[in-house]
């Protein structure tokens, strides 16, 4: 039974930085499939979530307004509400049930593309509502076609892309809620570094459950220094 | 060239532009002259097919390019270059915002090098093709923002204030480069200023645009000498403009009284026209009341006495209380000399075909 003093945590700590070290095999699949799962859900909104903020920055169109609103209201979208209505809807009863999607990777890249397409949307917006009109109406004088615009109005902005891409990266792969309902947390296939450490943490698992959070920590980390180095080269 | 037909356009409701007509002629340098706010830079917009007219069109080389679909605006805008009054500079090397342009024309490689090294020779940004653009000082970015429309060798350029916010050595340098490219690529430009003797040194024509409108074109010679009605007048510098009626008229030398006082004018105007006159400061000769017995040529001679002495620069600016009140410029030197001061009783002469007779 675990027994929560101090030498119990640095105990813990140390055989944390041991399975790290020692390229556990648990740890580093639990780890892989969180970086596999996150990665194609931030690529997958990316790839949507951008070309309709250029169309909703360009665009007039009855309802924009409210849609402007409802999209910074999902930044704060609780995750276990996502991960409600995506088990609902992939649960065998669902609209979705025949894709089989509930309790496998790809139900969790669904959900984590649901949770950050909101923040990649909301951001890339405001990045090209605030960028200088002379910019854009040079961009039209010079000739460019409506696709060219686009594009060029992308490479002015793309600092800001990078950064928010980064953001939503680190927001899906930190999220546990939606994870767990949507993927079931099965070993050796759904389970990832959050779902994992949840589980690991009730069962007393405590070093294991360390060594995981310390890579959560270390992505973390990996990403703000990559977000720092894109606003200084932005800047 | 250019046609402007019965051009309209309002935001909301204010109408900025209203009802302009204007040719523009191949190869000209056509400058559209007017204080700050008076629709300069909407009307080079819609020729820049950036906005809509309200009404009216506007026809390029005997195409109607207001009427235009989306897609065939964006193929007529390859033809027009527009420089704006504050240069927009995109991320990246001189070289590459000089290229914008060209990327979307999608020439080789070889030909946009050839043509980006030209044109960065032609604005003396040869050397500097590889610096980050953003570095660049105001007129250097201005040299950009020229070279990056030039490169696409439009048939037209339209030019918003390209000046404005520099200094007089930039300015300079920028107006031989218009000059150089007007000659070099024969190209026809239509240029926006607020400063008329800009408008003046560079145009081959020039429009008075006041309250969305050309109140006066003409040649720099004829809208400097001949100006139509006050504003103009005012706006070019004119520092004497005045009211009045024509009392008298004989053979085309015209009585007019102002405020009492009588002055004579070239016009053929009938009398009891309502009409303003203007006069230029250095039309008018100053003489002291013992120097003075009647014997200047000048057809007009005014007594009156000195009211305000301004300095301005080298010289000062005299105001007499003639009746009405006539400013005259006389070096600070002949000044101290005859030890001109407030009060003193003066002449002044002017000869009748100085007076510029305008609509009143």
């Amino acid at each position: 039974m675990w027994r929560c003093g101090v030498n119990e945590i640095v105990d813990g700590f140390l055989t944390a930085i041991y399975l790290i070290v020692t390229l556990n095999p648990e740890v580093y699949e639990v780890t892989l499939r969180s970086l596999y799962i996150t990665f194609s859900a931030t690529i997958l909104a990316s790839i949507i979530s951008i070309p309709i903020a250029l169309f909703m920055a360009f665009r007039t169109f009855p309802g924009k307004r409210i849609i402007i609103n409802l999209v910074h209201t999902l930044y704060a979208l609780p995750t276990v509400l996502i991960g409600l209505v995506v088990f609902l809807m992939l649960s065998r009863q669902g609209p979705f049930g025949f894709l089989g999607l509930l309790f496998t990777p790809g139900g969790m890249i669904i959900g984590q593309m649901l949770l950050v397409i909101p923040i990649i949307i909301g951001l890339t917006y405001s990045a090209l509502i605030a960028l200088d009109p002379i910019i854009k109406d040079t961009i039209i004088s010079l000739g460019a076609n409506y696709f060219q615009f686009m594009v060029s109005i992308l490479k002015e902005i793309r600092f800001v892309v990078y950064a928010t891409v980064a953001m939503a990266f680190g927001r899906a792969i930190s999220e546990v809620g939606a994870a767990i309902m949507i993927g079931g947390n099965i070993k050796g296939y759904t389970r990832v570094l959050t779902t994992s450490i949840a589980l690991e943490t009730s069962m007393g698992n405590i070093e294991l459950s360390m060594a995981l959070g310390i890579i959560l920590l270390l992505i973390a980390l990996v990403l703000n220094f990559v977000m720092t180095s894109i606003r200084r080269e932005g800047e | 060239m250019l046609s402007i037909e019965g051009l309209w356009k309002s935001f909301g409701k204010k109408e900025v532009i209203c009802g302009i007509d204007a040719e523009i002629n191949e190869e000209e340098i056509f400058v559209i002259i007017g204080p700050s706010g008076q629709g300069k830079s909407t009307i080079l917009r819609l020729i820049d097919l950036l906005d809509s007219p309200t009404a009216g069109r506007i026809v390029l080389n005997g195409t109607e390019i207001t009427a235009l679909g989306e897609r065939d605006q964006q193929q007529m805008r390859l033809k027009i270059g527009m420089v704006f009054q504050d240069p927009a500079i995109f991320r990246g090397s001189v070289y590459e915002n000089v290229a914008y342009g060209l990327r979307f024309r999608k020439l080789s490689r070889e030909e946009v090098h050839t043509r980006v090294m030209k044109v960065l020779k032609d604005v003396r940004l040869d050397g500097l093709e590889n610096q980050d653009a953003r570095t660049l000082s105001g007129g250097e970015k201005h040299r950009v923002a020229f070279a990056r429309t030039i490169v696409t060798q439009p048939e037209l350029i339209l030019m918003d204030e390209p000046t404005s916010d520099l200094d007089p050595v930039t300015t300079s340098i920028i107006e031989d480069l218009i000059r150089y490219i007007r000659d070099t690529y024969h190209v026809t430009i239509i240029l926006s200023t607020h400063d008329m003797f800009q408008g003046q040194r560079l145009g081959n024509r020039i429009a008075v645009m006041m309250g969305g409108v050309f109140i006066q074109t003409g040649t720099p010679k004829e809208v400097f000498t001949s100006p139509n009605n006050r504003e103009v007048a005012y706006f070019i510098g004119f520092e004497n403009i005045f009211d009045g009626e024509i009392t008298r008229s004989d053979g085309g030398v015209a009585t007019i009284v102002s405020g009492g006082t009588e002055v004579l004018a070239v016009t053929d105007r009938p009398v009891g026209s309502k009409i303003s006159w203007c006069l230029r400061t250095e039309d008018i000769r100053l003489h002291m009341i013992e120097d003075h017995h009647g014997r200047s040529p000048m057809s007009n001679h005014l007594e009156g006495v000195v009211k305000s002495i301004d300095m301005v620069g080298p010289q000062n600016h005299i105001t007499i209380d003639c009746g009405i009140d006539i400013t005259l410029v006389v070096s600070w030197r002949f000044a101290e000399r005859v030890h001109l001061a407030p009060g003193m009783p003066v002449w002044v002469a002017f000869n009748a075909g100085s007076i510029q007779v305008m609509d009143g």
